[in-house]
């Protein structure tokens, strides 16, 4: 795994004085899928934006791949670093969803060839290739949202930052889109996803970095943050429900996920019959995988 | 409109809301956005609507309030009753002093350049005298849980826990006997929503009927004295928290977003009623033999 | 700088009046302006309104802001008067051009009244709170729905800033370039702001209007005004003394005597 981002020491004041981060230093590698989490306040949506260079740091610096952000516009960064919104009505300006994924290839000064294999790879890409034609402001909200996310895939970023990308969802939606992040991650890109529902943390992150007041105060895996409850404390955050059900009962192993509650051999033939499958890397995933993802192989932006 | 006592408007009925063969169309859609709704609401209830993305939750919301027909375009038929008048051609600001309706967004909602102003405005529009305003927006203040140093402040600056409990309060201002939130935790952290439970949880004590459109149940089920899970424009189940997500066993991928302990209860295919909170799943015996492996 | 820092809270003798009168009395400094084109009473009105200014504690920031305007103003009006105005005795000469004394007189009282008329705003929008200048407003009689709508814009301004930015970093980080560029760049930098920002407004004003409409603001009929201003007899004598001033103005203009002092 490379580096593709290197947060060193970053500091961060607000023009009204506000001091939002202190001293954060963090490296994101290329294969890593990171949850950036803490309470509001914390300085998480702050760290966030220097990661493609929307804010500049007042201290410290941050490094994507060897460019340093303070010598970049974000949108000179954006083939390197997509940064997703949490409204897409934010963004979205054409009339049809091909013009408007082709937006950033143009902007960038791709040609017109290569501006339509780009839009052709990221429709296909998450499955959406029926859309090309819409109107985007007439799509549902988790439409929106997968054409923003093509928009970003057009530029064949290496590492995504989501910002609170499920909020508005409902639970078939949430899973449809957090599937697509876990495709898009093993297609190998890095993954930093801002989030305050921590059973998605559970399910999908493998690392997970904890803000509170500024700094970071925690950098591991999910199971080790449910179980430092100091942390937990300093940043309000909960546990997800079935991991404070699992600490209850006393259960043998560590409950992060419905799943793993349901990995025990109790369960085993129960789960088979309802149609469960667990996914390569033993996460569970539902049953009903759509057969568009296709988890191109889209080759990570050398950096 | 003059109440001195801070007691939402009590009217003879116990029934609040009492929709027949309630059914509505968008203009220009070929299909109706609800259809065959029945349904009663009581007085100081808490009611959730549940239910997929596009199953006419939010349609149901509107309608309840009256802001379908009011301001909303479409072809609706049946009966919709809120305190025993039908919302039928009546005027928005006079549908407000029976039932509020609190969107998703808090910034569309607020008006005002001060909390003050965004109290006032609704009881300035009525005649209410300049006491009795006082009086009111203390009292709405009170009930929402925020400090009266705020009235002062804009709104804008406030958090956005804070803006949706100013929009509560200017709802409420008016004395609805019922209130109707959209989605109202979309947009708020772990801490925001917990706190806003709990208002909706006191207003409910208070007497005040709501009713809340919610996709993420973890907190709706503890608070909630029914649910309407709502699929494709009409009622598919309606009943206690625990009666109608035991309906949700019959799906694999249930678009509702359970609490994990009824999603673990439901996987294992363990008998209703399904627990609902950590409490009830240590006492469920197939999660308890789940843990003791 | 937004219309909502101009007013920073500060303790000063000005202050104290009642919004309305910190409304009427600026106005009526404009209008006197407006009606008067003899230099030396001109300078007699800015340093009233300096006076006024200062007696006001307004940040010199906000002050020097709108100075900026008058900055860009001033030249401006002085060329066009010196170089255009032909009648009079002439002063001297530029090449083709006639500068006379009657140019130059005229030239220095249009600077000293815009002068006048710029400073006079912070007076006004310095001086009290948003929420103060509407219920002035109210009060002066302006029809209510109109006082509304003015406090709606204000209490707008903020959102759509912020809309503003959050559809900017959205655009940026898509890959449109904002920060750098020619025109042809800068100009479809611009279609990707205005587009979303009416999908994103028109949305919530469908919802405004709705919550506007109930809470009765377009009723008819009578209403109460909770934060009534209440002048007292300073407040009442000045606005009195302010229009009063205006009458007598537009009155002695049609006099000999008055035409010397007033222009």
């Amino acid at each position: 795994m490379r580096t593709a981002i290197v947060v060193e020491r970053l500091g961060h004041v607000y023009p009204d004085g506000t001091e939002a981060l202190k001293g954060v230093s963090l490296a994101i590698g290329s294969g890593d899928y990171l949850a950036l989490c803490g309470p509001n306040g914390s300085g998480k949506s702050t760290l966030a934006r220097h990661l493609n260079g929307l804010l500049k740091p007042t201290e410290g610096r941050v490094l994507i791949g060897d460019l340093d952000t303070r010598t970049r516009t974000p949108a000179e960064l954006a083939p390197h670093v997509g940064y997703l919104f949490q409204n897409p009505n934010h963004q979205l300006v054409a009339p049809t969803v091909e013009q408007e994924v082709a937006i950033g290839p143009r902007a960038r000064g791709l040609s017109p060839r290569e501006v339509r294999n780009r839009v052709a790879e990221a429709l296909g890409e998450l499955g959406i290739e029926e859309l090309r034609s819409e109107h985007p402001l007439f799509l549902t909200l988790a439409q929106k949202q997968l054409v923003a996310i093509a928009s970003l895939l057009a530029l064949r970023p290496s590492v995504l930052v989501l910002d609170e990308p499920t909020t508005a969802l409902d639970a078939t939606e949430r899973r449809r889109v957090m599937e697509i992040f876990d495709e898009l991650w093993r297609a190998g890109r890095a993954i930093v996803l801002i989030t305050h529902e921590m059973d998605l943390v559970a399910e999908h992150a493998r690392r997970c970095a904890v803000l509170a007041d500024g700094r970071m105060v925690f950098d591991g895996d999910p199971e080790g943050l449910f179980s430092s409850p100091e942390v937990l404390e300093l940043a309000s955050l909960e546990r997800p429900q079935v991991a404070e059900l699992g600490a209850r009962l006393g259960a043998s192993r560590p409950w992060l996920t419905v799943g793993d509650a349901l990995r025990s051999p109790a369960a085993a033939g129960i789960t088979s019959t309802i149609g469960l499958t667990l996914g390569r890397d033993g996460r569970e995933t539902a049953a009903n995988h759509s057969p568009r993802f296709l988890g191109a192989n889209v080759p990570p932006e050398a950096l | 409109m003059s109440q001195h006592s801070p007691s939402p408007m009590a009217v003879g009925s116990d029934v609040v809301v009492h929709l027949q063969g309630v059914a509505f169309r968008y203009p220009d859609s070929d299909r109706d956005a609800l259809h065959d709704v029945d349904l009663t609401i009581r007085r100081g209830e808490i009611v959730g609507i549940v239910g997929a993305s596009g199953a006419g939750k939010s349609t149901l919301a509107l309608v309840i309030s009256g802001q379908i027909p009011a301001f909303v375009e479409g072809h609706l038929r049946g009966d919709v009753m809120v305190l025993g008048r039908s919302t039928r051609g009546r005027k928005a600001s006079e549908l407000a002093e029976s039932v509020g309706i609190v969107y998703q967004d808090p910034e569309a909602q607020l008006y005002g350049l001060t909390v003050e102003e965004e109290l006032a405005v609704g009881l300035e529009n009525r005649n209410v005298p300049a006491a009795e305003i006082e009086e009111r927006i203390r009292w709405a203040l009170d009930v929402v849980g925020l400090r009266a140093a705020l009235l002062t402040r804009s709104p804008y600056d406030l958090s956005g826990g804070e803006k949706q409990r100013v929009v509560i309060a200017s709802v409420l201002a008016l004395r609805p006997a019922v209130l109707v939130l959209d989605e109202p935790t979309s947009a708020l952290d772990p801490g925001g929503k917990s706190t806003l439970y709990d208002l909706l949880g006191r207003l409910a004590h208070g007497g005040v009927t709501v009713i809340v459109v919610e996709h993420d149940l973890e907190r709706l089920v503890l608070q909630a004295n029914r649910l309407i899970w709502l699929e494709d424009g009409t009622i598919r189940a309606i009943g206690s928290p625990a009666e109608v997500l035991g309906e949700s066993y019959l799906d694999a991928a249930t678009p509702l977003r359970l609490p994990q302990v009824t999603e673990l209860a439901r996987r294992l295919g363990g008998p209703r009623p399904y627990p609902l909170d950590i409490a009830a799943a240590i006492r469920y015996a197939p999660i308890v033999r789940l843990a003791s492996r | 700088m937004t219309l909502s820092s101009f007013y920073v809270p500060r303790d000063a003798p000005y202050r104290r009046l009642s919004p309305p009168t910190k409304v009427i009395l600026p106005l009526a400094l404009m209008t006197a302006a407006f009606l008067v084109s003899q230099p030396v009473t001109n300078l007699g009105l800015v340093l009233i309104v300096a006076a006024l200014l200062r007696s006001a504690a307004v940040p010199g920031s906000v002050v020097r802001g709108f100075a900026q305007v008058l900055l860009t103003l001033i030249p401006v009006i002085t060329v066009s008067w010196t170089v255009f105005y032909r009648s009079g005795a002439p002063v001297f000469n530029l090449g083709p051009i006639v500068v006379t004394e009657a140019g130059l007189i005229r030239a220095v009282a249009t600077d000293l009244r815009f002068t006048a008329i710029v400073l006079s705003v912070p007076l006004i929008l310095g001086t009290m709170p948003q929420q103060d200048l509407v219920a002035a407003l109210r009060w002066l009689r302006l029809p209510y729905l109109l006082c509304f709508i003015i406090a709606l814009a204000l209490r707008m301004i903020p959102t759509l800033e912020r809309d503003v930015a959050i559809i900017r970093d959205a655009q940026r980080s898509r890959g449109v370039e904002l920060d750098k560029g020619g025109l042809v760049v800068r100009l479809r930098g611009l279609a990707s702001i205005v587009l979303p920002l009416m999908t994103v407004s028109i949305g919530r004003l469908e919802v405004l209007a709705r919550v506007i409409e109930s809470r009765g603001v377009t009723r008819r009929g009578p209403r109460s005004f909770y934060r009534r201003p209440t002048p007292g007899p300073v407040d009442l004598a000045i606005m009195f003394c302010s229009v009063g001033a205006l009458v007598v103005v537009s009155i002695a203009k049609t006099t000999p005597l008055g035409r010397i002092v007033i222009g």
